[in-house]
């Protein structure tokens, strides 16, 4: 027999296997997308970390069956009580090109927290599923969370898969910490606890309005669907205001020098630029600017400039604005904060934030448990239907690390979104790669102008 | 001075398209690869380089020289352990396995390195100058674009003055003449490929601080591409000029268009245009064919149909949600290969602009259906008729380019389409998107969120008609037309084949049908999400496609079953999280499927099911038998050609100067001339291969001069090829059919649905019998003996009933026995049948025998013509083949130009006049 014919036989066997394999896998398991269950409360103290079921393992699909039987035995918190726990769904793309498998931790703090406090007659209950980007998944993880009985998702970073509309079907409600995807803002189910990229980008302009420039140029990001909308917009609103936007700025993603887009975004005399783009792009502009030796005066957010880009932009970034619905985690004074570190710890001692790549969606992750422990404790039933009802009744949702949230009022600032309930910004700066709280409290991007 | 202003930013960054740009010429140039992983090479390079200074700690210099060691060392291995086992593939599959690494090397730092964006600092200067009042333009990109400049220079000494350079230059013409010289080809290309990683990797370094280092750098590959496009991969300062122009007019387009996408488009639109216009609708002789992956038959089995249509039926309603989610993927993905089976498979034509399509194919639908309301029925045709002619227009380029400029092209205006409509929220539906709600199919619910199992049975039974439906194709004549013209478009020109018609139509039924797999993958969820169908997903699904099998339907479905989200993915999630990996073994698969088994994995289940059933049936005939009917004695229809005062040009050289010749039916008129001579060229102006500059020539004394190639075969004028030109994946029946099929163009729609029986047309068959090839009808071309095959590609040069037919060199590589019977047949043709014959042919001895009369030429001009005796007779004839004075034959016997000349019926003699031309 022949080399290449052995080469190709053996190319053929693996092929062979592979569809053998495929046909013996077993119906009645979940798949790909990881779902698991997470332990609301795994430690009776703060150093017993090796109880911890930390997302890591979660991401394996050795325990992908749902399995939220075992989690009722050992849970201390839910030995406190008889009634069955309170499921909650963290779901989100965890794992890959953007790792945010930190949201987990926090998601688990928040909800060890809750039972330590009591919610209701029960206790909360946190699976956890990643979709791990694939569309397929996070719908397998909205039909898991079906399953389950989850009163909530709280979704943390979904890019594809349109899973609003299946938990339309099953009447449950979704918490987008963020929002990535329009039906997130429009859905009557949806009750988001940030803007997304249009809230984003006004808050990104805001903090340039507070600063004092009155005329200014917008760089946006022409692949994302929804940043060119909320430029537009927001360019209608502020000549409406009587501030002069000179120049609105496409941005490709992959433009070898951002020299002609800052340029471009100078000429008219802008005195400043509201970045509605993503990190990389932000990074370009701003090493651009130094170069340059520009005075524009920069207004971004958290979700494009992660600390580690910060870090790495150095002087480059020096003086930029940087709005952000979420407290610092470098502001340790804060009460609020400093609840957050100690909920965290007391989850994992060993949990350090200096490398989370985006902050926003853990601390976001955990606004959003303890958001639906509030529901169920104003909820007639502790089902997904009771949750439902209960959440718009939250009027003054106060989590402390974003601000007061009213789920009664939506609020009709962006064209197309009817869920948006919270608009309301922190202005920071960063000062010697620190990001330095600039703002008098939180502001209402949306009332500026 | 704004102009001015932005035109001199935008130097910076052409002059980095302009390194990547020369990195891809020298591979180019070195090995006749063209390297669409360029781009994510440098980028992998850079990486390390910054890994080496910022992560471990090392100066600077010594990370560069390391790091472009290792692209070196990168390069040289590609093309030891990649290109040269691919040495012998065709040139599609040598790029593809590019675009396999462009995959591979992407995955890779999305995996390793992951999506982050890394702010790297610079090692060159920072500082600014300001040429003009407030522009300031930093001394780094004056560095760039100076160490473009210089390496241009530096290139261009080197490839036009050095040895190695030259040979270079000699390996991407012709290996084997390179190799008689004594250079090693292997080395020269492994030197270039190393080279062009080093440029690769050094532009991707200098780059990575201005537009950061990230996975999307592997992007910045298709400005260079197109840079390089312009120059013909050939010229450095040309490439140097274009990437110039196109980092400018990117500038430009900042500064004065705020519409998104334009920016990255319009310089593309420039170079495809430029592009086209200097194409041309033929290849030019001597542009040789490559193999091509081989194609299945087409034959289905209903029974076998039936079974898997029940099992797929059977899966779907008993497995679970996640299983029948998967196999809804699969088989919707599967639809959009299916595309590529016609397009690629069938017709040659490699488009890296399919799944954009596909993506179009649910733009229009899906805004149809949001915005006005449309019922899905109406939406998913207007979707897919819509998409038609966007998939015409990208096929355009197809028409007058082909191999590395098409799929260039093909790339750029699928990036085109991504970004000015795909990615352009405006044309998306806004902030609130492409909301399509619950699919409702003739009132029936069909949403794959309520019912999964509805959706998998469309997406099964779509999979299942549409494969059904190629198939048909494959064996109807539209099939034999598109594998005529992917063989080779000259040889599918000179049968009558409307080549024009038949790619155009490759690309409008490719778009239909990956449009319609588009609507189905797209409307799986109640909101549209068209950022799923960019530029890398169009290379991926060619990637699978590759990998399942690109000639075979069942080679779409086992493609498809390993994308993401599909079965194989799904099967494996169990031990880990698959998906993500997925892409990065498609890259390295389709490398591995290519050298191994190039013809795809389904090739490999069709030898297997070969040798099964072979050993089932060891009894069974080794060959199908083909009945041919009985009939008369075909005699042709009768037509004179007369050719007038012929001339053509190429720039300078006039091969053909004031020739007349005059045709007759039933005679034979012998063409005779030393090499170069000018006797093929008269052949191709003859059956519009090549545009006379001056003359006439008519058919019946219709002036056919404004008629192209296949409109002259139809017309009547057939032809023969000096190189045959067979094609290679066609029986030899099926050769005979391509001759003789009918050239309806309403063929193209019914072959979808009933491609009925084509049986041999009467001239065919008549040729069969005539040059006893009954045996030979199963066989591929390549399994027959030479003399075999030139009967074979005469035999189809009939098949097509012309009036006159054009043999060129008929009797070369014949042994005398061959040749005394080719005489005798040719003889037969003209006398029985009625065909008027030009011979032309170096075998003077046969065409003093056969012809009723001879035309001698010498250097494009008419230099005897007369009887055959007249002509063996001519002193100027003898002259013009040895020389003036025939002092001495020299060992050829001219004296026998006057023996045997005019002896019907007697023996061809060995007199050879002139050699090979």
């Amino acid at each position: 027999m022949s080399s290449k014919y052995h080469r190709r036989s053996v190319l053929a066997g693996a092929v062979v296997f592979s569809v053998l394999v495929s046909a013996c896998g077993t119906d009645d398991e979940v798949g790909g997308a990881a779902a698991t269950v997470e332990e609301s409360a795994p430690q009776e103290s703060a150093d017993a970390s090796e109880e911890s079921a930390s997302h890591e393992s979660d991401q394996s699909t050795d325990e992908s069956e749902p399995a939220a039987e075992e989690s009722s035995s050992s849970s201390d918190s839910t030995e406190a009580s008889d009634a069955d726990p309170v499921k909650v769904m963290v779901m989100g793309s965890f794992v890959g090109p953007f790792d945010t498998s930190f949201a987990l931790d926090t998601a688990m703090a928040a909800a060890r927290a809750e039972n330590a406090e009591g919610v209701g007659a029960s206790t909360i209950e946190v699976l956890t599923c990643d979709d791990q980007f694939d569309p397929n998944k996070t719908l397998e993880c909205v039909r898991t969370a079906v399953d389950e009985g989850v009163v909530a998702l709280v979704v943390a970073l979904v890019l594809n898969g349109d899973y609003v509309a299946l938990a339309e079907q099953a009447r449950i409600p979704v918490i987008p910490v963020v929002g990535f995807q329009a039906a997130e803002f429009q859905s009557e189910l949806a009750f988001p606890i940030g803007t997304g990229a249009a809230g984003y980008g006004a808050a990104a302009i805001a903090e340039l309005l507070h600063a004092g420039v009155t005329n200014l140029s917008l760089v946006y990001d022409e692949t994302n669907g929804l940043a060119k909308p909320a430029a537009e917009s927001a360019a209608a609103g502020l000549e409406a205001s009587g501030i002069t936007v000179s120049n609105i700025v496409p941005m490709p993603i992959d433009i070898a020098d951002a020299s002609a887009i800052l340029a471009a975004a100078e000429s008219n005399d802008a005195e400043g630029v509201g970045l509605l783009v993503q990190g990389s792009q932000a990074a370009q502009l701003l090493q651009a600017r130094e170069q340059a030796g520009s005075d524009l005066l920069f207004g971004s957010y958290d979700l494009s400039l992660e600390p580690a880009t910060i870090e790495a932009l150095g002087s480059a970034a020096e003086g930029v604005l940087m709005a952000s619905p979420f407290k610092q985690l470098t502001s340790v004074d804060d009460p609020a904060v400093a609840r957050f570190h100690d909920e965290l710890a007391a989850y994992d001692a060993s949990i350090s934030t200096d490398d989370w790549s985006i902050p926003g969606v853990g601390i976001g992750t955990w606004v959003g448990v303890h958001l639906v422990a509030e529901a169920v404790r104003a909820a007639d039933s502790p089902d997904a239907e009771g949750v439902l009802a209960a959440l718009p009744t939250l009027t003054n949702f106060d989590s402390g690390m974003a601000a007061p949230i009213d789920f009664s009022a939506p609020k009709d600032v962006i064209p197309g979104f009817s869920r948006v309930f919270n608009t309301s910004f922190l202005f920071n700066e960063i000062q010697d790669g620190v990001v330095v709280p600039v703002s008098d409290g939180y502001v209402d991007v949306f009332a500026q102008g | 001075m704004d102009v001015l202003r932005f035109t001199l930013l935008g130097l910076g960054a052409g002059g980095l398209y302009a390194l990547g740009a020369q990195g891809i010429i020298l591979v180019y140039r070195g090995s006749g690869v063209l390297n669409f992983a360029q781009g994510a090479l440098g980028m992998v390079v850079a990486y390390v380089f910054y890994d080496m200074r910022d992560v471990w700690g090392w100066d600077w210099r010594l990370s560069l020289v390391a790091a472009l060691a290792i692209a070196a060392v990168m390069g040289a291995l590609v093309h030891l352990a990649i290109m040269r086992p691919l040495r012998r593939a065709s040139l599609l599959s040598r790029m593809i396995a590019t675009l396999g690494l462009l995959l591979f090397f992407r995955e890779l730092a999305l995996r390793h390195w992951t999506s982050s964006v890394r702010v790297v600092a610079s090692n060159l200067p920072r500082d600014v100058v300001r040429p003009l009042p407030d522009t300031p333009i930093g001394v780094d990109r004056i560095i760039l674009f100076v160490a473009a400049v210089v390496s241009t220079g530096l290139l261009s000494w080197f490839y036009s003055r050095n040895r190695f350079g030259l040979a270079s230059t000699a390996v991407a013409e012709n290996q084997e003449a390179t190799a008689a010289l004594g250079w090693s080809p292997d080395r020269i290309a492994a030197a270039n490929w190393a080279a062009g990683a080093v440029f690769g990797g050094a532009a991707a370094i200098f780059l990575a601080p201005i537009s950061s280092l990230g996975p999307e750098m592997s992007l910045f590959v298709v400005p260079a591409l197109a840079a390089a496009l312009v120059s013909r991969f050939s010229s450095f300062w040309l490439t140097l000029a274009s990437a110039l122009g196109i980092g400018v007019a990117e500038s430009l387009m900042a500064r004065y268009v705020s519409e998104p996408g334009w920016a990255k488009s319009v310089p593309f639109m420039l170079i495809i245009v430029v592009l086209v216009s200097r194409g041309s609708s033929l290849p030019a002789r001597g542009e040789s064919a490559s193999r091509l992956p081989r194609v299945g038959t087409g034959e289905l089995s209903r029974w076998v149909i039936a079974g898997a249509f029940g099992a797929g039926v059977l899966a779907i309603m008993t497995l679970s949600v996640g299983w029948v989610d998967a196999l809804a993927s699969t088989f919707a993905f599967g639809v959009v290969l299916l595309s590529l089976t016609v397009l690629t498979g069938y017709s040659g034509q490699l488009s890296l602009a399919q799944y954009t399509i596909a993506g179009m194919g649910a733009f229009i639908a899906g805004r149809l259906v949001a915005a006005a309301g449309m019922r899905f029925e109406f939406a998913i045709v207007i979707g897919v008729v819509g998409a038609i002619p966007i998939g015409v227009l990208v096929g355009l380029p197809a028409l007058r380019t082909r191999g590395v400029n098409l799929a260039v092209a093909t790339l750029g205006l699928a990036l085109v389409l991504e970004r000015l409509i795909l990615t352009n929220p405006q044309r998306t539906g806004g902030a609130g998107g492409t909301a399509v709600g619950d699919l409702r199919l003739f009132g029936i619910e069909m949403g794959s969120l309520q019912h999964p199992e509805r959706y998998a049975l469309l997406t099964l039974v779509s999979f299942v008609a549409i494969g059904v439906m190629i198939s048909n194709l494959r064996r109807g004549r539209s099939g034999r037309r598109l594998l005529a013209v992917r063989a080779n478009e000259r040889a599918a020109a000179s049968l009558g084949i409307d080549v024009f018609a038949a790619k155009l139509y490759a690309f409008g039924l490719a778009s239909g049908i990956a449009a319609f797999g588009g609507i189905l993958i797209a409307f799986r969820f109640p909101r549209v999400v068209y950022t799923r169908f960019g530029v890398f997903d169009s290379i991926y699904a060619t990637v699978q496609a590759v990998i399942g099998g690109i000639g075979f339907v069942v080679g779409a479905l086992l493609g498809a079953a390993g994308s993401p989200g599909a079965l194989i993915p799904f099967a494996f999630g169990s031990i880990g999280d698959i998906d993500q990996w997925v892409r990065l073994f498609a890259g390295l698969g389709v490398i591995v499927v290519l050298v191994q088994a190039p013809d795809g994995l389904a090739r490999l289940n069709v030898e297997f099911k070969d040798r099964v059933l072979g050993r089932l049936r060891r009894n069974a005939p080794t060959r199908d038998e083909y009945v041919l009917p009985d009939v008369d004695r075909h005699v042709v229809r009768p037509a004179t050609l007369e050719v007038s005062d012929l001339t053509v040009r190429f720039g300078g050289v006039v091969p053909v100067d004031g020739f007349s010749l005059r045709v007759e039916p039933g005679q034979i008129v012998g063409l005779i001339g030393p090499n170069g001579a000018g006797k093929t060229t008269i052949i191709d102006a003859i059956t519009g291969f090549v545009r006379p500059a001056a003359g006439t020539i008519a058919l019946d004394g219709q002036p056919i001069n404004s008629l192209g190639p296949g409109p002259r075969a139809r017309a009547g004028i057939g032809r023969s090829f000096q190189s045959l030109e067979l094609f290679g994946d066609m029986t030899i029946y099926d050769n005979l059919r391509a001759g003789s099929d009918r050239r309806d163009h309403l063929a193209y729609l019914t072959d979808l649905v009933h491609p009925g029986r084509s049986p041999l047309g009467p001239a065919a068959v008549a040729a069969v019998r005539e040059f006893d090839l009954l045996d030979d009808l199963h066989r591929m071309p390549g399994e027959l003996p030479f003399g075999r095959r030139r009967l074979a590609a005469i035999a189809r040069a009939v098949a097509s009933e012309p009036s006159i037919l054009l043999l060129d060199e008929p009797a070369a590589g014949l042994d005398a026995h061959e040749t005394a019977e080719l005489g005798a047949l040719l003889r037969r043709l003209a006398t029985e049948w009625g065909f008027g014959i030009l011979l032309v042919e170096h075998d003077v001895g046969l065409v003093l025998e056969v012809c009723d009369r001879v035309v001698a030429i010498d250097f494009g001009r008419p230099l005897a013509e007369g009887t055959p005796a007249e002509i063996a007779a001519s002193e100027a004839v003898v002259a013009a083949y040895l020389g003036t004075p025939p002092t001495h034959a020299g060992g050829v016997e001219a004296v026998a130009l006057a023996g045997p000349a005019g002896s019907a019926g007697s023996a061809p003699s060995d007199v050879v006049i002139g050699g090979v031309e």
